[in-house]
């Protein structure tokens, strides 16, 4: 079944976008991240144009957020706290963020940067956390206990505006999460994703949560921040189709919710593993496609994009 | 409207035409003069049909041929070129066109060269090889404006169909045209050439609009003109979607 999309202007099969949204909300009730770095190429795969593809990605990575929010909130895994900190960065980051495309867009490097970004972030990431997760998987296969981390004092308790967290059941600085914040709403504005990727690994080894808080924290956090991103791109750029947004929606909540169970069953050493596998895998794929020769040496920019 | 103006026309041709035979003009009209983009929109078809005005059609019926073309909105349309440096591809070059138009669709009764010589279709910018848009003077624009027309063509916005006009009998004709779904909306024109050996001796035009509809009419008008509202509305309702499902999934544990 068609439909048309009065934003993106083009027909499309509902199926498929139900599908698309599904799958990406699936993963991002499985690891808590917000699939946005799914999302974007996965729309732009079908021929909607990059800027409709980041805004539109947006605002269903808040509805499938919300409703990740929810099921988390009942088990009582969301640090609320921690969240309002994060959320208070990132808001500065992600106005950066989307400023600096819009004088990229001027320049014609935006795609350059997007996909270079993906690569250098979604590489050097994914391998930090496939790394970890097979050294975790492997001492936990010669049965040895893991280090009791609680106890360890580095750099990160040195630091002065202490606050206490009392669902992470820390008492630690808040400029690590400031900072933290302001880099996943940056990289929010420029890439079109929630950041959940970043937020998680980070939450993980740099603000030394408990897993157990991790996912609902981070997916209050990347709620916030696309909440933020899906408001300046359809003010501002006039580009969130929100009959496309509704499809998704429909799709990604229904996965999110899947995914959230699923993921509750696999022990999160491999839950790790997978997601790592997944970001190094698509960081991969546009590393290749940077240096392929493309098909066509020249190529339309979309309306509206000159120079 | 356009019917009564073909009967009138045909009423009043036959007695403004010469002696000699020699003053033919045609006019033409579409099936629809507005196709309304709805959310079922898949793309649109529509026939342009007309009447060569003769004295006697039938006189040098071999020697006619007729050219259709419908074009869409011209607007500025940026051509980048890719280049390789330090082993990654990027864009290292673009030139743009003014005046290119978003949908361009030729139809004729026989193949464009067998039509007329290539100065008089290059004089009135008949085919898509013969389009002259207004680009940056640099010797390689040829290549850019190849590019922009392969890209299209690949697309169904660009597209030629030699020898789609049917003539039935020696004075009436007829062509389907077919748009895709991703047409742009705004205000085309159709343009129907009449060529003598050669010589093109009579154009009659038409206009046609397209125009979003309904919801999509609606939505569209409510992102670009009330752009703020539009914007909280998108994430009030994306949070209720998601409270929503939660809420649905709850009550089934």
């Amino acid at each position: 079944m068609q439909i048309y999309l009065p934003i993106a202007e083009m027909s499309v099969s509902i199926w498929l976008i139900l599908a698309m949204g599904g799958a990406v909300g699936f993963v991002t009730g499985m690891f808590g991240v917000g699939g946005g770095f799914l999302m974007t190429p996965f729309l732009i795969f079908t021929g909607i144009s990059p800027a409709v593809a980041v805004a539109t990605g947006a605002s269903q990575i808040v509805a499938s957020s919300v409703s990740g929010v929810a099921a988390q909130a009942g088990r009582k895994s969301v640090d609320f706290k921690m969240g309002v900190v994060l959320v208070a960065g990132g808001i500065p980051g992600t106005i950066i963020g989307v400023w600096i495309v819009s004088l990229l867009k001027a320049s014609g490097q935006i795609d350059l940067v997007i996909k270079l970004a993906y690569v250098g972030l979604l590489g050097s990431i994914g391998l930090l956390m496939l790394s970890e997760a097979v050294r975790t998987l492997l001492r936990a296969r010669k049965a040895l206990p893991a280090k009791a981390r609680v106890t360890q004092h580095y750099w990160v308790h040195g630091l002065p505006f202490k606050l206490r967290f009392r669902v992470s059941k820390l008492y630690i600085s808040a400029l690590p999460p400031l900072g933290l914040g302001f880099l996943s709403g940056f990289l929010s504005g420029i890439m079109g994703i929630g950041g959940g990727f970043i937020m998680v690994p980070a939450m993980i080894y740099i603000l030394r949560m408990p897993a157990s808080a991790v996912i609902g924290t981070a997916l209050f956090q990347v709620l916030c921040i696309t909440a933020l991103t899906t408001f300046l791109h359809a003010w501002i750029n006039q580009t969130v189709d929100i009959i496309l947004a509704l499809i998704l929606m429909a799709g990604g909540v229904i996965g999110v919710q899947y995914g959230a169970r699923v993921g509750a069953r696999i022990r999160s050493d491999y839950l790790r593993l997978m997601i790592s596998l997944l970001i190094v895998s698509m960081a991969l794929r546009l590393a290749v496609e940077l240096v392929t020769p493309p098909a066509d040496l020249y190529e339309i920019a979309p309306v509206g994009e000159t120079g | 409207m356009r019917r009564l103006a073909l009967i009138l026309l045909a009423l009043i041709g036959p007695v403004a035409a010469q002696d000699d035979g020699q003053e033919e003009s045609l006019v033409a009209a579409l099936t629809q003069d507005v196709v309304h983009i709805t959310s079922n929109f898949t793309g649109a078809e529509f026939v342009v049909y007309g009447a060569i005005e003769a004295r006697d059609a039938f006189i040098g019926a071999s020697e006619r041929d007729i050219v259709i073309i419908v074009r869409g909105p011209e607007v500025p349309t940026t051509v980048r070129k890719r280049g390789r440096v330090s082993g990654i591809w990027l864009n290292t070059d673009a030139a743009t066109f003014d005046n290119v138009p978003g949908f361009y669709y030729l139809a004729s009764t026989a193949p464009l060269d067998a039509i007329a010589a290539p100065a008089v279709l290059k004089r009135k910018n008949i085919g898509l090889a013969n389009q002259n848009w207004t680009g940056p003077k640099r010797r390689d624009i040829g290549e850019f404006q190849k590019a922009l027309i392969r890209s299209r063509t690949a697309d169904h916005l660009f597209v030629e169909e030699e020898g789609s006009v049917e003539m039935n009998g020696a004075a009436l004709f007829q062509t389907r045209i077919v748009m895709p779904a991703n047409v742009p909306v705004g205000d085309y024109r159709v343009e129907a050439y009449l060529f003598r050996n050669g010589q093109e001796i009579s154009v009659y035009s038409a206009t046609l609009v397209i125009d979003k509809l309904g919801i999509e009419r609606t939505v569209y008008n409510f992102a670009t003109q009330r752009s703020l509202f539009y914007a909280l509305a998108a994430i009030v309702i994306a949070v209720l979607m998601g409270l929503g499902a939660a809420f649905v999934f709850r009550e089934k544990e």
